[in-house]
C-alpha cells in the first residue's frame, strides 16, 4: 500500500508566529526556533465564510428591531426584555457607528452588516479544512486561500523552506514529520465543518490557539446554518504539510521550556506541542531537531539538572556545617536549615539573574527554618500554659497595652533588650495560645513570645543563654519574620542583596538558640 | 472594461480582494491581492476575439512547466467576466531599469553604481536573467519582450533574485507578419523592420542590449550622433543601420557617456558584445545566444574582487580598483578543474594542450577577497545551470593565508593533500587550510572519488601591481 504522505506533498505556509504579550501588546520574540512540516489531510469544502463578528447579540437584536420598524427604545426594551436604558445605550452605540440613521432606521451600512451577521445570510464560500491524519479530527481552522511555500530539498534529506520576500529570500531548514503508513480517516461531515469554521472565528476573535472552544460549540447541531448547503468539493483529501515551528522564548524560563506555534498564525499551540512530543517518542530525527534547538540533548539536560541539584546540596550542607559545626546534623531542624542554604546557594550562583520567585522562596525558607527551630525548642521546653499570662479575668485580652506590658516584662526578665519591636509587642494573645499547643498550627511571632514567656520561669531555657549572649536577639528574629512576609503576593520586589543578610540572621539565631557554632560577623546586629 | 473590480474570483471559486494598483501598462494593470503574497494581473481588452485569444494563451502558459524558471507565472486564471490571472507578488523587488540609468540628481555616478551592488551584483543579476531566458528557450519558448521593465530584481543590494514578469509575453516562436510586442530600444532590428517574428534570437538581441546597458550605463546603439541628431537617427540606429557605439573601425556613432567598457565588461563579455552588435546586428544567426551570455556573465561575476576601500567590485585582472584607484589586495583564486579517476593514478587531473604545453582544464575560476565569504554554488561545483545552479554548496572565507571551508548543503566533501597522501573532510563545521603563494594547496573534491567530478585548487596571489 502506498504511503499517504510523501515528501513531495505540497507545503502550505500560513505564517506561524508567536503570540502577543498582553501587557505590552508587542509580539513575543523567540531566541531559537526550528521549523517543522506537519502533515494534514486537506479537503476543499463549501462552508460559511469565516469572519469576525462586528455586532454582539444585543446590538444585533436592537438593530433587527429597528430594521423591523420598532425604533422607540422603550418598546425595543419591552420586546427584548431588557431595560429601556440599556436599549437606549445600544441604540446610541449603533448610531455612533453609523449603523442607525437619525430616523432610527438602519443605514445602508447597517442593513448590510445586519445581513452579513445573520447566520442565515452568511456567505457560503469555497475554502479548505484540515484533518488530523492520525485521529481523523478536523482542525478548527478554515482557510479560503492557500499559501504555498517553496521547498528546496538538500542532499542530507532536510528540506529548506524558502521564506522572506521574493527579492530577498531566506532559507530555513525544516523537518518534515512523515506519519508513515496510515489509512485515510472518514471524511468530515457538515456539522464538523461548520464547527471548524465557528471555532476558527472564535480563535480569530481571541487570537487564541486552536484548542479553545467556542461558545457555539455548546450547540451540537449546525446552528442556523443550513447544513445542506455545506458540502465537500473533493471526495478524497489532499495530503499536505503545513509549516510551524518549535521555539524557545527570548525571555525564556530557566527550565528551557519550548513551545510550538499554531500553523495558522494564531499564536502558541499547546496541542501541536503535545502532538510533537508524541511524535518524538518514535522519531529520533524530530527529537534531534528539538535537541539541536535547546543546544544539548534532553537527556543530558536532565542529568545536568540532577548534577546541578546534587552539587548545590553539597554546598548547602557545607555552609550549614561551617556556620553551626557538624553537630548541626543532630538538630531536628537540620533539613530545614539545609533547604534554606540550598535556596541561598542557588540564588548566589544565579546572581542578578535570580528570578523574583526564587528570592521569595528563599525568605520563606528562612522563616520556616526559624519556625522549625522554635518547634524543636518547644519539644524540649514546652510552653505549657504560659498563654494564661495574658488571659486573666482582670483584663480583657483585647487590651494591647496590657499584653505588651506582659510581653516586655517577661523579655526584660529573661535578659532581652526592650522595648520589643512593634510587631512582636502587638502579637495577639490567641497567637501565643496557639503556639502553646503541639498541633503546630502557629505563627513565628506567636511562638517567639510564647518562648519568651516560658523562659521567664525556666532557668535552663535556651532563650536565657541566648539573651545573655545577644540581648537584641528578639529584634533579629522579628527581622526574619518580617522578611518572610515577602512570600505573600503583592509584597514589594526583592533583590538578592536584600535577602542575603536574612540568611546570616537565621544562622546566628539558630547558633544562639542551639548553642552551636560561632556568631557570624555578617549578622545584622 | 478599463476599471478593475474590487474583488475577483479564480476558476476554482477562490475570491481575492484587490488592494492598490501596483502598475499599469498598455494591456492591463497589476493589483496587490489582500494577504500580501499574491498579485492579480487584469487585462483590459474590449475585443472579444483578442480576449479569447489571450485567455487561451494564458491558459496555455499556465500549463507550461516553468516551475524551475525565474518567471512570475500565472498561479490561477480568473473567472469571467474578468480576463487575467493571479501570480506571486514580487515583494522586495524592483525593475532592472532602476540599475540601468543614473538618476538625474545623482552627484556621483560611481557611488550610485556601487550602492546598487556594483559590478559583481549586476553581473550576477544579468547572469540569472540570462539563465531564465535560456531555460525558456530550452523549452522551445520565447519571452518576446525582454526589457529592463519586465525583469524584476531584488531591491536589497545584498540579494540577487530575478523574476521575469508578464508571463503573457511568453510565446512559441512566431513568424513575420504577426504583430509582435517589444519595448522600443530592445527590439531586434529584424523585428523592428517586421522581417521576423519573435524567436530566441530576438530575445538574445534584447538581452544583449539590456546587459550592455546595465553594466556600462550606455545603450549600445545610441551614440552621440543619435543623441544629438534628429529623431529619425534613432530609428536608423535601432533598426541596425548605424554602427554600434564601440564599433572597432567605424566611429560615426561613438558614445561619450557611460562607463569605460573594459572596467565593466570582461574580455569574453567584450567579445560577446562585439558579436551581438557587430555582425549580429544585421545577421541574427551570428548573434550570441543567451546561454552564452549566461556562461560569460557568471564567469565574469566569479572573477571579481571587492575593494576594501570603496566597497566596489572589479575584475581581479585589474591592478588598481577602477572606482577608487586603490591597489588590488592579496587575494586567492579557486580554480575548478576536472578530476577523472578512470585515467589512472597521476593523471586524474584532466589537462589539455595549450601551445606546446599542457594545462589543467579549467571549468571556472572564483576570486576570493580577504575577509569576504563566497559561496561555491551548484553551478561551480557540479556545472548545474538555471535556478538550481545558484544553490550554495560550500562557503569559503579567506583570512590572510587561511582559508575556511564549510559545507552548507548538508553534504560532506573530501579534501586531499597535493601529493594525495593525506585526506580530510569538509562538513558543516568550519575546516581551515593554509595557503602559500606558489605552493600547491589542498584539493577540494566535489564529487564521488570513483566518478568524474570537479576538483578545486586554491592559489594565493599577491596584491598590488604585480
Amino acid at each position: 500500500m502506498a504511503l499517504l504522505f510523501k515528501r513531495e506533498a505540497p507545503v502550505l505556509h500560513f505564517g506561524p508566529r508567536l503570540p502577543k504579550d498582553p501587557s505590552t501588546n508587542q509580539r513575543l520574540r523567540w531566541s531559537e526556533r526550528r521549523f517543522v512540516l506537519w502533515p494534514a489531510l486537506m479537503y476543499r469544502v463549501v462552508a460559511p465564510e469565516v469572519r469576525d463578528r462586528e455586532l454582539n447579540v444585543l446590538q444585533k437584536a436592537v438593530l433587527g428591531m429597528c430594521r423591523a420598524g420598532t425604533t422607540n427604545v422603550q418598546r425595543v426594551g419591552e420586546r427584548l426584555h431588557i431595560h429601556a436604558d440599556l436599549a437606549a445605550l445600544i441604540y446610541l452605540e449603533l448610531q455612533e457607528r453609523g449603523l442607525l440613521g437619525s430616523n432610527g432606521l438602519p443605514t445602508e451600512k447597517g442593513r448590510e452588516l445586519f445581513e452579513e451577521e445573520t447566520l442565515d445570510a452568511r456567505r457560503m464560500v469555497t475554502g479548505h479544512v484540515f484533518q488530523d491524519p492520525w485521529s481523523g479530527d478536523l482542525w478548527p481552522r478554515f482557510v479560503e486561500k492557500l499559501d504555498y511555500v517553496e521547498l528546496q530539498q538538500n542532499p542530507n534529506g532536510f528540506p529548506d523552506l524558502v521564506l522572506g520576500s521574493k527579492g530577498k529570500p531566506r532559507r530555513e531548514r525544516a523537518f518534515a514529520v512523515l506519519p508513515g503508513d496510515l489509512a485515510i480517516p472518514p471524511a468530515p461531515g457538515a456539522t464538523d465543518i461548520v464547527r471548524a469554521t465557528r471555532r476558527h472565528r472564535s480563535a480569530l476573535r481571541r487570537s487564541d490557539s486552536y484548542e479553545s472552544a467556542d461558545e457555539d460549540d455548546t450547540f451540537a447541531h449546525g446552528g442556523s446554518v443550513v447544513l445542506e448547503r455545506v458540502s465537500l468539493v473533493d471526495d478524497r483529501p489532499t495530503p499536505v504539510f503545513v509549516t510551524s515551528f518549535m521555539y524557545l522564548p527570548e525571555a525564556g524560563d530557566l527550565a528551557g521550556e519550548w513551545h510550538a506555534c499554531d500553523p495558522f498564525g494564531l499564536g502558541v499551540s499547546p496541542t501541536l506541542r503535545r502532538a510533537l512530543e508524541r511524535e518524538m517518542r518514535s522519531s529520533s530525527g524530530l527529537r534531534s531537531v528539538l535537541e539541536g534547538m535547546i543546544g544539548r540533548s534532553l537527556d543530558e539536560q536532565m542529568q545536568d539538572q540532577q548534577r546541578w541539584a546534587g552539587e548545590i546540596r553539597a554546598m548547602a550542607i557545607n555552609n550549614v556545617e561551617k556556620a553551626l559545626s557538624t553537630s548541626a546534623r543532630d538538630l531536628p531542624q537540620y533539613e530545614d536549615l539545609v533547604a534554606l542554604e540550598y535556596a541561598h546557594v542557588e540564588a548566589e550562583l544565579l546572581g542578578d539573574s535570580c528570578p523574583d520567585h526564587k528570592l521569595r522562596a528563599l525568605v520563606g525558607d528562612a522563616r520556616r527554618a526559624l519556625e522549625a527551630t522554635f518547634g524543636a525548642l518547644f519539644q524540649r521546653h514546652p510552653p505549657r500554659q504560659v498563654w494564661r499570662r495574658v488571659y486573666t479575668d482582670r483584663r480583657p485580652v483585647e487590651d494591647d497595652v496590657y499584653c505588651q506590658g506582659v510581653y516586655e516584662a517577661s523579655a526584660k526578665a529573661v535578659g532581652f533588650h526592650v522595648p520589643l519591636p512593634e510587631a512582636l509587642a502587638r502579637v495577639k494573645p490567641n497567637h501565643v495560645k496557639a503556639a502553646c499547643y503541639p498541633d503546630g498550627n502557629w505563627r513565628l511571632r506567636g511562638a517567639i513570645i510564647a518562648a519568651v514567656l516560658a523562659a521567664r520561669d525556666d532557668r535552663a531555657h535556651p532563650l536565657r543563654r541566648a539573651a545573655a549572649q545577644e540581648p537584641k536577639l528578639l529584634e533579629l528574629l522579628d527581622g526574619v519574620a518580617r522578611a518572610g512576609g515577602a512570600v505573600h503576593a503583592g509584597a514589594e520586589r526583592l533583590s538578592l542583596q536584600s535577602v542575603l543578610p536574612v540568611v546570616a540572621d537565621v544562622h546566628r539565631a539558630v547558633g544562639l538558640l542551639s548553642g552551636l557554632g560561632q556568631p557570624l560577623d555578617s549578622a545584622r546586629i | 472594461m478599463t476599471s478593475a473590480p474590487r474583488q475577483v474570483t479564480d476558476i476554482n471559486g477562490v475570491r481575492y480582494s484587490l488592494l492598490r494598483q501596483l502598475g499599469r501598462g498598455g494591456q492591463g494593470a497589476v493589483y496587490e491581492v489582500d494577504g500580501g503574497r499574491l498579485a492579480a494581473k487584469i487585462i483590459f481588452d474590449s475585443s472579444a476575439t483578442r480576449r479569447e485569444r489571450l485567455r487561451n494563451q494564458l491558459t496555455q502558459v499556465k500549463r507550461l512547466s516553468l516551475a524551475d524558471l525565474e518567471i512570475a507565472r500565472p498561479i490561477e486564471m480568473l473567472r469571467e467576466p474578468v480576463l487575467g490571472y493571479v501570480m506571486e507578488l514580487l515583494t522586495g523587488m524592483q525593475p532592472l531599469k532602476a540599475l540601468g540609468a543614473v538618476p538625474k540628481d545623482e552627484s556621483s555616478p560611481a557611488a550610485w553604481y556601487i550602492a546598487g551592488g556594483g559590478l559583481r551584483r549586476r553581473l550576477q543579476l544579468l547572469a540569472r536573467s540570462a539563465d531564465a531566458l535560456a531555460g525558456l528557450h530550452g523549452k522551445g519558448l520565447v519571452y518576446s519582450d525582454p526589457s529592463p521593465h519586465n525583469i524584476f530584481v531584488s531591491e536589497s543590494p545584498a540579494a540577487t533574485e530575478v523574476r521575469f514578469i508578464d508571463a503573457d509575453n511568453i510565446h512559441y516562436a512566431s513568424v513575420a507578419g504577426v504583430p509582435a510586442v517589444y519595448t522600443p530600444g530592445y527590439g531586434a532590428p529584424e523585428l523592428v523592420r517586421c522581417r521576423s517574428g519573435v524567436n530566441s534570437l530576438t530575445d538574445a538581441h534584447a538581452f544583449s542590449v539590456l546587459a550592455f546597458q546595465t553594466l556600462s550605463l550606455a545603450h549600445p546603439l545610441i551614440g552621440d550622433a543619435v543623441n544629438d541628431g534628429p529623431p529619425e537617427r534613432e530609428e536608423e540606429a535601432l533598426d541596425g543601420r548605424l554602427p554600434w557605439i564601440d564599433h572597432p573601425t567605424d566611429e560615426t556613432n561613438r558614445a561619450s557617456y557611460g562607463i569605460p567598457r573594459p572596467n565593466v565588461l570582461s574580455r569574453k563579455l567584450l567579445d560577446l558584445a562585439a558579436r551581438a552588435f557587430g555582425a549580429g546586428l544585421r545577421d541574427a544567426a551570428k548573434r550570441p545566444g543567451v546561454s552564452e551570455w549566461a556562461e560569460c556573465l557568471h564567469g565574469a561575476a566569479d572573477a571579481t574582487l571587492s575593494c576594501a576601500s570603496c566597497k566596489g567590485t572589479y575584475y581581479f585582472t585589474e591592478k588598481l580598483c577602477p572606482w577608487c584607484d586603490e591597489p588590488r589586495p592579496a587575494f586567492a583564486t579557486a580554480a575548478f578543474n576536472l578530476w577523472d579517476p578512470s585515467v589512472g593514478a597521476g593523471g586524474e587531473l584532466l589537462q589539455k594542450p595549450v601551445g606546446d604545453r599542457r594545462r589543467a582544464v579549467v571549468a571556472a575560476v572564483l576570486g576570493l577577497t580577504d575577509g569576504e565569504t563566497v559561496s561555491v554554488t551548484q553551478r561551480l561545483a557540479h556545472g548545474r545551470d538555471g535556478a538550481a545552479g545558484a544553490r550554495p554548496v560550500i562557503e569559503l572565507q579567506l583570512s590572510g593565508t587561511r582559508l575556511s571551508l564549510r559545507s552548507v548543503d548538508g553534504g560532506r566533501y573530501r579534501l586531499s593533500s597535493p601529493s594525495g597522501g593525506r585526506g580530510a573532510e569538509v562538513t558543516d563545521r568550519v575546516k581551515e587550510i593554509r595557503l602559500e603563494p606558489g605552493v600547491a594547496s589542498w584539493r577540494l573534491h566535489l564529487g564521488s572519488p570513483d566518478t568524474l567530478h570537479r576538483v578545486v585548487n586554491f592559489e594565493l596571489r599577491p596584491g598590488g601591481a604585480r
